[in-house]
């Protein structure tokens, strides 16, 4: 567009610089003092632990939030209110962590929501279709532009989300978490698709827990600490030791384990499971003392078997028996023994606009009990449950919104701390995660493991498997394809296992 | 690292346990100091134009029209704080006391009559509460079908004009303890049972957990599907006794004495501090939300206004209240909820990792 590069010869501005933010909200300074620029034409790293500020930066960013102080310029032009439109219009496109999607609508409707292509001011179907269908291309994605959004899966959305914000204007791309929901070939895909961005002028702000990904791709990266740049510096030379502690303030030290099968108790028992479209014949023992990790790519029924274990959905074929308990139906009868931490904890783990004191003692609301509750001791029991948990939040009745991923994920570990549970299954326990909190989370799921109780992890990320798991199951397709033990499960073993047709 | 190192710099064990943090009045809360203020205010108001305004005999009679209002609308808002609705309740109503009437008429006794009519109220909000949680049909359209279907038994049953049951149900509209008459006095106990039901139990904590994300509260083990149920049937019962304290006092089982109670009693309810996407509401916001409306009422007829002005100041209080909750509340999410009313309710059966 003619936009594009104003002053030739001359270095150009970068696409996006911000000086001197400063944001506050109640009780939090957010960001102080916060300057950074992404040149054009380059991959742009933030990074920054939980609660570091990166999300209100990111908002900053995408104008979904106004500064209290400082100045946003894009491409030498200060932009005067920072407002989504405002950034929109001046090349800004960003991709959610949450995949913004309407389901009901066309995917060609979804891929181009912004900015719906019209002739003589109505709807022009036609050029909407072949737009979609070339950007979902570049993504290698092969979809019917015309389906509705609703039933395509996590990492379907996701990609919707990045043709999106594959747009002619777009000058300064925002991703925010692209490759939570994408699988390794995706991802692939994906990287792909941000080198060629980058290399058509495009500048690109990633954020990304993964720091992998983020030497593999950037070539700058900010670090964010406590709402204040800690630096701001070339990707090349650094190591992931330095930039961890540059992130943390300290050295982070991964644990290695030599992890191997425990005899347990069976607690729980699934014979012969299968749910349409997701699982098939499982057979499986979930024994006290244990942490089982079921891995497997996106969509190979990690989720739908914690959901299964649960009780929460309901086997079509095949029984689940808990011992002392038998064939069980309905979460509800599973509610008093065993405790589950969802994936998706926004939307399906918390009450978000509630306080963390209403979260944590949730666990406790479900159990059977005296018909009346005594404020009082709630309040005394969500105290002890937050410290055991390790929830760090100004007092218990902050809302779970406000708390960084890490903490939100600590209020759902200690919800189910108020009494033993026999069983404690986990979805995805680190997706979204910084990795102070990580091994935080790691600790307290093999504390609970130590202490008698059977864990069930079920998770996508082979990385964190070897850190977890006395035993391994992988599936592909629904079907347990092997199983290992702990120290068997690297990364590298756990890719070959998965690719293994 | 430990996760006593963490705990160990939580200010969290400092919070206060004294009678204020027991006391709390938290989110809702903060609707019930403005509605205070606001009945205060206009009834001063209204007092210095017209000086029988600031009476007793006045203060009395606002609250007795308030009353029947003032019971289906804390009947609504258990439904509403558990994120659900019934529209069906101003033809219940007149369901309810059309068949306390035939009733008397056909000769039962009092006794008999208000016991069947309770029942037949719990009834109803039971079938809602199973329709709604077994085959997942959003309460919207659900009790709007039931608002036309219970209109028209009554109208029916009635033949269509109102049963009269003079000279009967008069301990239902008299004085009776400490002075109060027996609907002032219904109406105040039912608040304050309902407030410690909601605050106090099981139910009342699941009720609002169910409001605030059913889906959450389900994977914690909540009894959701129970709770609505519940629900439902505390407001139907609640309907059929603000039924019979109609009928008693206008005589009658008037087959479209309920005609418009469901709008006005969600008005008071939202206007106590609720929303209708759940979570959020209280039985004290709801008993002040009835009794501004009541005293709107009245100061309109103090003040000399032309009735047809009624309906549209009205509207307007209900639109500034939720004009000024919206300000005052986080701007971060503009479409929260709301649209769980007209959503087919949730299939944890077949809800998947989205």
């Amino acid at each position: 567009m003619s936009t594009q590069n104003k002053a030739d010869g001359a270095t150009p501005a970068p696409a996006l610089e911000m000086l001197n933010i400063s944001k506050s909200f109640p009780g939090v300074r957010a960001l102080r003092d916060v300057s950074m620029a992404v040149q054009a034409a380059e991959v742009h790293a933030l990074v920054g632990e939980n609660g570091a500020g990166k999300s209100t930066l990111i908002k900053i960013a995408t104008g979904a939030q106004q500064p209290d102080e400082g100045r946003v310029i894009m491409e030498g032009q200060q932009v005067a209110t920072v407002d989504r439109a405002g950034m929109w219009a001046r090349g800004m496109r960003c991709i959610y962590q949450e995949r913004q999607v309407v389901p009901d609508l066309s995917v060609a409707e979804n891929v181009l929501l912004d900015d719906l292509p019209r002739r003589r001011g109505l709807i022009d179907w036609r050029t909407m279709r072949r737009i979609a269908a070339e950007r979902l291309d570049r993504l290698g994605i092969e979809l019917d532009p015309d389906r509705p959004v609703r039933g395509l899966s996590v990492a379907q959305l996701q990609l919707i989300e990045v043709a999106r914000a594959l747009s002619d204007d777009a000058r300064l791309v925002v991703m925010d978490e692209p490759t939570a929901a994408l699988h390794r070939s995706e991802v692939a895909r994906l990287f792909e698709v941000v080198r060629a961005l980058r290399a058509s002028g495009v500048a690109v702000l990633y954020i990304s827990h993964h720091l992998d990904e983020i030497f593999e791709l950037a070539d700058s990266v900010t670090v964010l600490r406590d709402g204040a740049v800690v630096d701001s510096v070339p990707i090349d030379g650094l190591s992931t030791a330095t930039l961890t502690e540059m992130m943390f303030g300290r050295r982070v030290e991964q644990a290695k384990a030599d992890r191997h099968p425990v005899e347990g108790k069976t607690v729980i028992a699934l014979d012969r499971v299968s749910l349409p479209g997701s699982l098939q014949d499982v057979d499986l023992e979930i024994r006290a003392g244990e942490v089982l990790v079921v891995t497997g790519g996106l969509g190979s029924g990690t989720s739908e078997l914690a959901a299964v274990v649960t009780g929460a959905t309901a086997a079509t074929q095949g029984d689940v028996t808990m011992a002392g308990a038998g064939v069980i139906k309905g979460r509800r009868a599973t509610a008093e023994r065993v405790a589950l931490l969802p994936a998706d904890r926004k939307r399906r783990g918390l009450l978000l606009d509630e306080s963390v004191l209403t979260n944590i003692t949730l666990g406790a609301l479900g159990r059977r009990g005296s018909p009346v509750i005594d404020p009082r001791k709630t309040r005394a029991l969500a105290a002890r449950l937050a410290k055991l948990g390790g929830v760090k939040a100004a007092n218990i009745d902050v809302k779970v919104r406000t708390l960084s991923g890490g903490n939100q994920q600590k209020v759902m570990v200690g919800r189910w701390l108020d009494e033993p549970r026999d069983v404690i299954v986990i979805d995805e326990p680190t997706a979204g995660i910084d990795i102070s909190s990580k091994f935080e989370i790691y600790e307290q799921v093999r504390q609970l493991a130590a202490d008698g109780a059977a864990v069930l992890v079920c998770t996508t990320d082979f990385q964190e498997v070897g850190q977890l798991a006395d035993r391994v199951v992988v599936l592909r397709d629904g079907q347990i394809v092997a199983e290992l033990s702990g120290s068997e499960a690297t990364e590298h073993h756990l890719i070959e296992v998965e690719a293994a047709a | 690292m430990s996760t006593n190192d963490v705990a160990g710099e939580l200010p969290l064990g400092t919070t206060s346990p004294g009678w204020k943090s027991n006391f709390r009045l938290g989110d809702s809360g903060r609707f019930l100091i403005p509605l205070l203020l606001a009945i205060v205010v206009l009834s001063l108001y209204t007092g210095t134009q017209n000086d029988a305004f600031l009476s007793w005999r006045n203060a009395e009679n606002v609250m007795l029209q308030s009353s029947v209002l003032g019971i289906v609308a804390i009947g609504q808002t258990y439904l509403i704080a558990a994120g659900q609705l019934d529209l069906s309740v101003g033809s219940l109503a007149s369901f309810i006391g059309v068949l306390g009437a035939t009733m008397l008429r056909d000769g039962n006794s009092e006794a008999t009559m208000f016991i069947v009519c309770l029942v037949a109220g719990a009834l109803v909000g039971l079938v809602w509460g199973l329709i709604v949680t077994k085959l997942r049909v959003p309460p919207f359209i659900l009790t709007l079908g039931g608002l036309s279907v219970l209109q028209s038994l009554a109208l029916v049953r009635a033949g269509d004009v109102p049963v009269p049951a003079r000279g009967q149900l008069g301990w239902l509209k008299t004085e009776a303890l400490f002075g109060l008459r027996t609907p002032i006095l219904l109406f105040i106990l039912v608040a304050l049972v309902s407030a410690g039901v909601m605050r106090y139990t099981r139910f009342g904590r699941q009720l609002f957990a169910v409001g605030s994300s059913e889906e959450a509260s389900y994977l914690a083990g909540l009894p959701t599907d129970r709770t609505k149920i519940l629900a439902f049937v505390a407001n139907s019962t609640l309907v059929a006794l603000a039924a019979l304290i109609l009928a008693a006092r206008i005589g009658a089982g008037d087959p479209r004495a309920g005609g418009g109670l469901e709008l006005k009693a969600i008005a008071a309810v939202v206007l106590g501090g609720a929303t209708l996407a759940g979570g959020r509401g209280s039985s004290l916001g709801t008993f002040l939300g009835v009794v501004l409306l009541g005293v709107v009422g009245a100061a309109l007829t103090f003040l000399d206004v032309d009735a047809s002005y009624e309906d549209l100041v009205f509207g307007g209080v209900l639109i500034f209240a939720v004009v000024m909750t919206a300000l005052s509340d986080n701007k971060d999410r503009p479409f929260s909820g709301l649209t769980n009313l007209f959503r087919r309710p949730l299939d944890h059966k077949s809800s998947q990792k989205q």
